[in-house]
């Protein structure tokens, strides 16, 4: 049988004496095929034959640890795909002269199957941009963007579905690099211990909810956990929807500003950053510029933005810059949702948290997604937001992997804090977490400086 | 390597023809897959005991030694 007449359709990129050189070399030196099994999917293939062969091969090493043309024989006489299996086999044993040839036949098929994904996406594009009932550009541009980023993941077509096998595996890889002690076995670490001792670290793919009533100090709290993780070389993605990227740039600077006021005698305070420095005041802030031109923080600022607009944005930004670490999105209220008159808000916001939600899980990078809670909380004595207080603004906590409130008492009861001396001391209230325990911590707000700091026991 | 792949291309035409004698009638699937099962394991025996296990399958059907 020639390769041509297996083939589905010359019209494709395809490598078939490359799929015949992998199957030949894999029943031969099966040890290779846990190497191999991680990097190739049936997709890789192109001949139906070749692909069930490759499955073949999978299956019974996984049972038995050991490969035979006869098993293989059986099974394909078995499946009744070819009258005459023996000219599907014969084939494979004359494909490969030496085990070599594995590793540039696998980069073959992947490189291929990448051209496959990126055909099919182009011919989805084109058939989107011809059909004459699209009426939103935006939209169009996004589902196209969309189409590409999916068809640029490595591996992705195959692997929706896995073995519990591939998936202890990985879990076990985790737990031996935790054991090691290796820093990127855990999530995100936001540097703050606190925090980071409740969730041990945001996880990739996770949709994290920072809620709170206005001022409370939401946003100053998400831009201090981004610019930690930015001077970890980190890429962060904002989108700010309140605020301009100049009110952000004040902010992050006044907020860096404070850990120079405990480390030099001439402070800076925020009054006077915003009106006339010192010149000693000035080099002081000069040098705060400086370390932080370098982060690699990207703030996005355009206000109206949709879920959409959002998902674009951040699978652009992701393709740039891959190693992506963070996105935060301030706020939910602020999302533009889709001109559908006869829906209810709830079901809005609902479908917006979770088109975020698969968001993270398709960049596979944590989302801080900040929100605001409604009034209800102040009809209560106790004012500590509840899960129950989302619920009136769709089914955001569902979705949510973790949830994270804010509450600070000296909101309600200025006077009492300040003769208790807990002014500034805010609750981290972890009222969800899939992946960890609830509970609440304390971090200190130093206002002025919009600055997050540990709250320590001796008062430090 | 060279030897492997031959021995394994004669074991396929090998099956092929046990096959063909199946489609005649001439063995019954149960000794096919006995005889399926006799290549997969080989390396165990030597070459008399492989042709008198082969014999017994086959009900001593010469043809599958020749």
């Amino acid at each position: 049988m020639s390769l041509i007449e297996t083939a589905p359709s010359l019209n494709l990129p395809m490598d078939l004496y490359a799929e015949r050189r992998v199957l030949g070399i894999l029943i031969k030196y099966p040890d290779q095929i846990d190497q191999v099994a991680g990097r190739l999917k049936p997709g890789h293939f192109v001949d139906f034959s070749h692909r069930r062969i490759f499955e073949i091969i999978l299956d019974i090493y996984h049972r038995q640890g050991k490969i035979s043309y006869t098993q293989i024989y059986n099974r394909l006489r078995a499946d009744n795909i070819t009258d005459d299996p023996a000219e599907l086999l014969i084939p494979l044993t004359e494909s490969f002269v030496a085990l070599s040839e594995l590793g540039p036949s696998v980069q073959s098929l992947i490189f291929k199957e990448g051209m496959r994904r990126l055909l099919k996406a182009a011919e989805e594009i084109k058939a989107l941009a011809l059909d004459e009932k699209n009426e939103d550009l935006l939209q169009v541009q996004a589902k196209a963007q969309e189409l590409i980023f999916s068809a640029g993941r490595a591996n992705g077509a195959e692997e929706d579905t896995k073995d519990l096998l591939e998936v202890l595996n990985k879990c076990y890889l985790n737990l031996l690099r935790r054991r090691e002690g290796l820093e990127d076995a855990y999530g995100l670490s936001v540097r703050y211990p606190s925090i980071d001792g409740m969730t041990t670290g945001f996880k990739r793919g996770d949709l994290i909810i920072l809620a709170a009533r206005p001022s409370m100090g939401k946003t100053a709290l998400a831009l201090n956990m981004a610019v930690n993780v930015a001077k970890r070389d980190i890429p962060v993605l904002i989108f700010s929807l309140e605020m301009d990227d100049e009110q952000i740039g004040d902010r992050i600077v006044l907020s860096e500003l404070f850990g120079r006021k405990q480390e030099t005698e001439e402070a800076v305070s925020s009054y006077e950053y915003q009106t006339k420095l010192s010149d000693d005041q000035f080099l002081i802030t000069q040098k705060v510029f400086n370390e932080l031109y370098h982060l690699p923080v990207i703030i996005s600022d355009r206000r109206g933005l949709t879920a959409n607009d959002i998902k674009a944005s951040a699978r652009r930004i992701k393709t740039e810059k891959p190693d992506l670490g963070l996105i935060i999105i301030d706020y939910l209220q602020l999302i533009k949702p889709p001109d559908n008159p006869n829906r209810s808000w709830t079901l809005i916001v609902g479908e917006i948290v979770r088109e975020l939600r698969d968001l993270a899980g398709e960049l596979d990078v944590p989302i801080i997604l900040l929100s605001q809670l409604n009034r209800g909380v102040e009809s209560r004595e106790n004012k500590r937001p509840m899960l129950s207080d989302l619920r009136d603004s769709g089914n955001i906590e569902e979705f949510a992997d973790v949830v994270l409130f804010l509450y600070r008492d000296d909101y309600y009861h200025p006077d009492l804090a300040r003769e208790q001396g807990t002014e500034g001391l805010v609750e981290l209230i972890f009222a969800k977490q899939r992946k960890g325990p609830t509970g609440t911590v304390q971090l200190r707000f130093i206002k002025e400086y919009t600055r997050f700091i540990e709250e320590y026991p001796n008062g430090k | 390597m060279p030897l492997f792949n031959d021995l394994e291309r004669v074991k396929l035409r090998f099956i092929q023809t046990c096959e063909e004698l199946v489609a005649q009638g001439r063995l019954d699937e149960s000794e096919f897959q006995e005889i399926l099962q006799l290549l997969d394991a080989m390396d165990g025996y030597d070459d008399q005991q492989l042709r008198k296990e082969l014999s017994r399958i086959s009900k001593g059907l010469s043809d599958l030694l020749e």
